[in-house]
C-alpha cells in the first residue's frame, strides 16, 4: 500500500546516529539530546499519556545518568542502554497504576504532525496510528523499539529479555499483524 | 516457521528493515516496509516544546546545574546529594560492602577464638568407674601442642580400666626454644578429694639437629635437676644424621608439667604421651597386706615367747623368717607404689633431624618458620571467611534471582494488562 511513497524510504540520517557516550556529564546530555524524543515517544505508546511520559523519560535519562559507570559498550549502545531503561521505568508505571487503579492521561494527539502532508498520506498515517493503537501492548511495543528506538535485533532481544532469535521473530510478526490490521481498516 | 530459527523471508525482511533504519537505500520490493517505518515514526507521540522544557528543568539538577561541581580526590564529579544519598545507602552496596567485612570478622574470631586451632587439641576427658577412681579430668596435652604450628596434631584417648593415656603426635614443624611454654597445671589432677593416688609418666619425643644433640642433651638433664627430678639412665649418641639421645628421667609428681614445658622448649617436639594410672587400690592392697604380715610376725612373736619344745620354737622361726621376707617385699611394693604416686616417670628420646625441621636453625630458618606461620593463619581465615561468605552470596544471588525475576515478570504482566485499560 506504500510502493509510491519512495520519499519515505528514507529515514533522516541524523535521526540514526548513535553517539557514543561520553561518561562526563556534556556527553550524556548529547545522548540525551539525541534519543530524548525517540524515548518519549516510545514511552508515550506504552502509557498513553503525555504528562506520565514526560516523568517516565526523565526518570529513565536520571537512572541512566547516576547508572553512567555501569555501562558497557560490549552490551549494547547508549541508545539501547537508555531505551531498556526507559522500558523499565514506563513498565514500573504501568505496574504502579495497576496497584493505585489510577487512570491514564491523555494521549498526544499526533495528527498535528500530519499538517503538510497530503490528504492521501495523512489518511495512510492515520491508518497506521489506529492500526498501532488496535496492536496487543507486546506487539507495539516491539515495534516501536525497533522504528523509533531504532535498536538492532541483539539490542531489541536484550531489552526484551529473549534470544536474538525470538525477537526477530516477534517483530516479524508484529509487523505482519500491523499490516494485517491497518489493511483491514483500510 | 521454527522458534528458534527466522524463515529465509522473514530474515530478508528484518536485514531490509535495518538498511531502511540506517539509512541506506533499499529494494523496491521493501519500499512498502520504508513507508511503514516512516508512518510509524511521524504517528508516534511527539514531545512538544513545554514538555521538552520540562524535562530540561528536571534533568538539569542532575547534571547541570552544579556548575561550581566539587570535584572529588579522584577526580571524578560528585554526584547530586539526593543520588548519592539514593544510590549509596542501598541495602544491596551496604551488603556487598559489609558482607565481606563481617565475614572476615567472623572468620577471625572463629580461628583465634579456639574453634579452629583449638579443635585441634581438645581436651581430653575420661570418665572414671565408680572402683578405680581416675580424676574424671585427665592433663589436658595443650601446652604441647601450643607451639607447634603445623595444626595436623593427631590427639588420641585411649581409656583402660584404670587409666588412659593421651598421645599427642605433633608435626615436624617445630617447637623451638622461645615457643610459647605449656601452661597446664598437672597438679590440679593430682588433688583428689580422696586422695588418690594416681601414677602419672610421658614420653616426649624430641627433634633437634645432629650439631645440637649434645646441647639438647645437656639440657634435659640439667632442666631435670633443676626441678628435683634425677635421671634414672641416660644414652647419648652423636655421630651425625644417626645421632641419638634417650633419657629415663624421673621428677617429683608436681614437677611433671614444669618439666614438660621446659623440655619442650628446648627443641621441635614430635610427640608427646601422657598417662595416668590410678594405683590406689594396688596401694591400699599392699599396705593392707603389709600390715596383715606384720601382725601375723607379732603373733609368732608371742607364739614363740610361749614355745615349748625345742622344735616348736625352730618351727615358729622358719615361719617368722619367711614372714620377715614377705614383709620386705610388701614393703617394698608399698614403697614403690608411693614412689610412683609421688614420682613421674618422663621417658625422653632426642632424635636428629634437618636443621630446619628441628626448628633449631638461624634467624633465617626462624623467620620463614614464621612466615609459614603467619601464612597459615591468614589461609585458615581466609577459608573460614569463605565458608561464611559462600552460603551467603548463594543465598543472596538467589534471592537477587528471584526479585529480578519476579519482577520481569510483574512488568510483562503490566504491559499485558495495559492493553484492557
Amino acid at each position: 500500500m506504500y510502493e509510491d511513497d519512495k520519499s519515505a524510504a528514507r529515514v533522516n540520517a541524523s535521526v540514526t546516529s548513535r553517539p557514543v557516550p561520553a561518561r562526563g556529564a556534556d556527553g550524556f546530555e548529547s545522548l540525551y539530546r539525541s534519543c530524548a524524543d525517540d524515548v518519549f515517544a516510545y514511552v508515550a505508546s506504552l502509557l498513553r499519556d503525555t504528562s506520565a511520559a514526560e516523568d517516565v523519560t526523565a526518570t529513565a535519562f536520571e537512572r541512566a545518568y547516576r547508572r553512567r559507570a555501569l555501562f558497557d559498550l560490549r552490551r549494547g549502545t547508549p541508545r539501547a542502554w537508555v531505551f531498556a531503561i526507559a522500558r523499565n521505568a514506563a513498565l514500573d508505571e504501568l505496574r504502579r497504576r495497576r496497584r493505585t487503579g489510577s487512570m491514564s492521561g491523555e494521549i498526544a494527539d499526533p495528527t498535528v504532525d500530519l499538517a503538510g502532508d497530503d490528504d492521501e498520506l495523512a489518511e495512510r498515517r492515520l491508518l497506521v496510528r489506529d492500526g498501532l493503537a488496535a496492536l496487543d501492548p507486546r506487539e507495539r511495543e516491539v515495534i516501536l523499539l525497533k522504528f523509533v528506538g531504532q535498536l538492532s535485533n541483539s539490542e531489541l532481544a536484550r531489552v526484551l529479555g529473549c534470544s536474538e532469535t525470538a525477537a526477530g521473530t516477534r517483530l516479524h510478526r508484529a509487523i505482519a499483524r500491523l499490516r494485517e490490521v491497518c489493511n483491514v481498516a483500510h | 516457521m521454527s522458534r528458534t530459527e527466522l524463515s529465509r523471508e522473514a530474515a530478508a525482511e528484518l536485514a531490509a528493515l535495518d538498511a531502511i533504519l540506517a539509512g541506506a537505500p533499499v529494494d523496491d520490493r521493501h519500499l512498502e516496509l520504508a513507508a511503514l517505518v516512516d508512518s510509524v515514526r511521524k504517528v508516534s507521540p511527539a514531545l512538544d516544546e513545554a514538555g521538552r522544557e520540562r524535562i530540561d528543568a528536571r534533568l538539569s539538577t542532575v547534571w547541570r546545574k552544579p556548575a561550581d561541581r566539587r570535584i572529588r580526590s579522584r577526580g571524578r564529579p560528585e554526584r547530586p546529594a539526593g543520588a548519592r544519598q539514593s544510590a549509596g545507602l542501598r541495602p544491596a552496596r551496604l551488603a556487598l560492602a559489609g558482607g565481606p567485612f563481617i565475614a572476615v570478622v567472623v572468620a577471625v574470631a572463629v580461628v583465634f577464638g579456639g574453634g579452629v586451632f583449638g579443635r585441634s587439641k581438645p581436651a581430653p576427658t575420661v570418665s572414671a568407674g565408680p572402683a578405680h577412681g581416675v580424676p574424671a579430668t585427665l592433663p589436658t596435652p595443650s601446652a604441647a601442642g601450643q607451639g607447634n604450628s603445623a595444626g595436623r596434631t593427631d590427639l588420641s584417648t585411649n581409656s583402660g580400666a584404670i587409666g588412659a593415656t593421651t598421645a599427642l603426635g605433633a608435626p615436624a614443624v617445630a617447637q623451638r626454644a622461645g615457643a610459647p611454654a605449656p601452661t597446664t597445671d598437672y597438679t590440679a589432677t593430682n588433688v583428689s578429694p580422696r586422695n588418690r593416688l594416681v601414677a602419672q609418666g610421658a614420653s616426649l619425643t624430641l627433634a633437634s639437629s645432629p650439631d645440637q644433640m649434645q646441647t639438647v642433651a645437656n639440657e634435659v638433664v640439667s632442666n631435670t635437676e633443676r626441678l628435683g627430678g634425677i635421671v634414672e639412665n641416660s644414652n647419648v649418641s652423636v655421630h651425625g644424621s644417626s645421632s641419638y639421645a634417650s633419657f629415663n628421667l624421673s621428677v617429683p609428681r608436681t614437677r611433671l608439667a614444669q618439666l614438660i614445658s621446659s623440655l619442650s622448649s628446648l627443641t621441635a617436639v614430635r610427640s608427646l604421651d601422657q598417662s595416668a594410672n590410678d594405683i590406689t587400690d594396688n596401694y591400699d592392697k599392699a599396705s593392707a597386706l603389709l600390715a596383715d604380715e606384720k601382725a601375723q610376725r607379732v603373733a609368732l612373736i608371742k607364739s614363740l615367747a610361749a614355745a615349748v619344745t625345742l622344735s616348736d620354737e625352730e618351727a615358729i622361726q622358719k615361719k617368722i623368717t619367711r614372714l620377715d621376707r614377705a614383709i620386705a617385699a610388701s614393703a617394698h611394693a608399698v614403697g614403690s607404689l608411693l614412689s610412683r604416686g609421688h614420682n613421674s616417670h618422663v621417658s625422653v628420646q632426642v632424635l636428629a633431624a634437618a636443621a630446619g625441621a628441628a626448628g633449631g636453625g638461624g634467624p633465617v630458618d626462624r623467620a620463614l618458620n614464621d612466615a609459614v606461620k603467619v601464612l597459615d593463619v591468614a589461609l585458615a581465615i581466609a577459608l573460614v571467611a569463605l565458608a561464611i561468605a559462600l552460603p551467603i552470596g548463594l543465598v543472596g544471588l538467589l534471592f537477587f534471582w528471584a526479585s529480578a525475576s519476579l519482577r520481569r515478570r510483574s512488568r510483562e504482566q503490566a504491559l499485558a494488562a495495559s492493553a484492557s485499560s
